[in-house]
C-alpha cells in the first residue's frame, strides 16, 4: 500500500515538473542553411508541376512547407524525405495579385527537421 | 462574478450538512452496510479524468484570424485546447463518518497542436506554421466533504465536496517558424482565488476502499496576468471584459482510501 502511494506521488511530481519548463521561451529560430542554386520559373499555364528537392544529409527527415506564394497550391504541405530527396507536387494558379503581365518573385521555404530551412526562389512569369 | 458563484455554491452545499447532522443517528441505524461497521477518520482520494474548459478564447482567435490565419484551422486549434486532462489528490479528516474537512490539489492540463495557414499582408505569400498551445491550471485549497447513502443496505454512496483555494494559470504558446509574425513564443501566467464543486458516486467493494466517479465544476477568473515574450515580461491588468476565465467542467473516476 505504501509503495503504491509512493509511486503515485513520484509519477505525479514528474508529470508536473516536466510539463512546466520555460525552455520553450528561448530563441529556437532556425537558420536558413540551404538555398537552391537555381530559381524555379513557372507560368500560369504550368498547371500541375512536380519539383524535386535534393538535399544530402536529409534522408528520412520530415519536412513541412514553411512559406510559399499563394499562387502555388500544394498537394501535400508536409511529408518525409525519401533518400536525400523529396518530390514536391503542386499546381500553379493565377490569383488577382498576379493577373497583370509581369514577373512575380517569391520564395518557397521548407522547414526540415534536424536540418534547418531550405529556400527555393520561385518566379511566376505572366506574359 | 466567479467569486459570487463560489459563495453561492458554498451556501447551497452547507444546507444538506446541517440537515444530515440532525438525522445522523437514524441513518446509522438503518444502514447495515459494511462501511458503517468500520467507521473511518481519514480519507485519501485520487482521481483522474477529462476536462472541458469554458474559457472564452474569442480574443485570441480573432488575433490569429486578423493576422491572416485560416479561421477553420484556428477554430480547430481552440476546440482542441478546450479539452484537457484532469488529475487531483485530496485528503480529508472525517467527522461522524459523514462529513469532513481537508485539502485538495488538482491539475488540469490541455494540449493543442495544429498546422495553420496564414495569408500574409502582401496578399501573395502564405505562411504555414505549426502552433502548439499548452495550458495548465494548478489549484490547491481547503476542501469540505459530505457523503450520504444513495441506496440503503448497499455500499453505494453519493458524495459532494466544495473547495476554495488558490489557482495558478499557465498558457504556453509556441510556433515552429520564427518570422516577423511570431518573433518569439509567449508565456502567460496568472494567479487568483478559485473554487470547485464536485458531486459523484462512491462504491465500496471493501470497507476501506471505494471506487468513485463524478462530475466537477471548477471556477476561476484571472483579472491580471504576466505575459512573457522571449526574454521580456510584463504584468497586464485586464479589463473586466477581457478577464481570463479558466473555468471548466471535469468528469473523473478515482479511488478513495479510508483509514482510522
Amino acid at each position: 500500500m505504501k509503495i503504491f502511494g509512493k509511486w503515485i506521488i513520484y509519477g505525479f511530481m514528474i508529470w508536473v515538473i516536466t510539463g512546466c519548463g520555460d525552455d520553450f521561451l528561448d530563441d529556437h529560430s532556425r537558420q536558413i542553411n540551404h538555398e537552391a542554386k537555381t530559381a524555379l520559373y513557372l507560368t500560369p499555364e504550368s498547371g500541375y508541376y512536380e519539383h524535386s528537392v535534393k538535399l544530402p544529409g536529409a534522408g528520412g527527415a520530415s519536412y513541412s512547407i514553411g512559406m510559399c506564394p499563394n499562387w502555388l497550391n500544394f498537394k501535400y504541405m508536409r511529408g518525409t524525405f525519401k533518400g536525400d530527396s523529396v518530390l514536391l507536387k503542386f499546381t500553379v494558379q493565377n490569383i488577382p495579385a498576379t493577373s497583370k503581365p509581369g514577373t512575380y518573385v517569391s520564395v518557397l521555404s521548407l522547414i526540415i527537421e534536424d536540418v534547418g530551412i531550405y529556400i527555393q526562389p520561385v518566379y511566376m512569369v505572366n506574359e | 462574478m466567479c467569486r459570487y458563484w463560489i459563495l453561492f455554491l458554498f451556501v447551497l452545499w452547507m444546507m444538506p450538512i446541517k440537515a444530515q447532522d440532525n438525522n445522523t443517528d437514524t441513518l446509522l441505524v438503518v444502514n447495515p452496510g459494511a462501511r458503517h461497521e468500520n467507521p473511518k477518520q481519514w480519507r485519501l482520494g485520487l482521481q483522474s479524468g477529462l476536462s472541458y474548459m469554458w474559457e472564452d478564447t474569442s480574443d485570441e482567435e480573432s488575433r490569429l484570424i486578423n493576422a491572416g490565419a485560416n479561421p477553420s484551422e484556428v477554430d480547430d486549434l481552440y476546440n482542441q485546447i478546450r479539452r484537457g486532462y484532469y488529475l487531483s489528490v485530496d485528503a480529508h479528516r472525517l467527522f461522524k463518518d459523514i462529513w469532513g474537512i481537508g485539502i485538495k490539489y488538482s491539475l488540469m492540463a490541455s494540449f493543442a497542436e495544429k498546422y495553420v495557414l496564414f495569408e500574409l499582408d502582401d496578399n501573395v505569400n502564405v505562411l504555414h506554421t505549426q502552433i502548439t498551445n499548452r495550458r495548465y491550471v494548478n489549484y490547491a485549497g481547503v476542501s469540505f466533504y459530505i457523503q450520504q447513502w444513495f441506496k440503503k443496505a448497499e455500499a453505494l454512496y453519493v458524495y459532494s465536496s466544495l473547495s476554495i483555494g488558490y489557482a495558478h494559470y499557465r498558457n504556453e504558446f509556441e510556433t515552429d517558424f520564427s518570422s516577423s509574425y511570431f518573433k518569439s513564443n509567449i508565456l502567460t501566467t496568472g494567479n487568483t482565488i478559485g473554487g470547485s464543486f464536485e458531486v459523484g458516486l462512491e462504491y465500496f467493494p471493501l470497507h476501506w476502499i471505494s471506487i468513485a466517479m463524478g462530475l466537477g465544476c471548477f471556477l476561476a477568473q484571472f483579472d491580471h496576468v504576466d505575459i512573457t515574450r522571449g526574454p521580456y515580461g510584463q504584468e497586464v491588468n485586464l479589463l473586466e471584459s477581457d478577464q481570463r476565465n479558466a473555468s471548466r467542467m471535469d468528469f473523473f473516476v478515482g479511488l478513495r482510501f479510508y483509514f482510522k
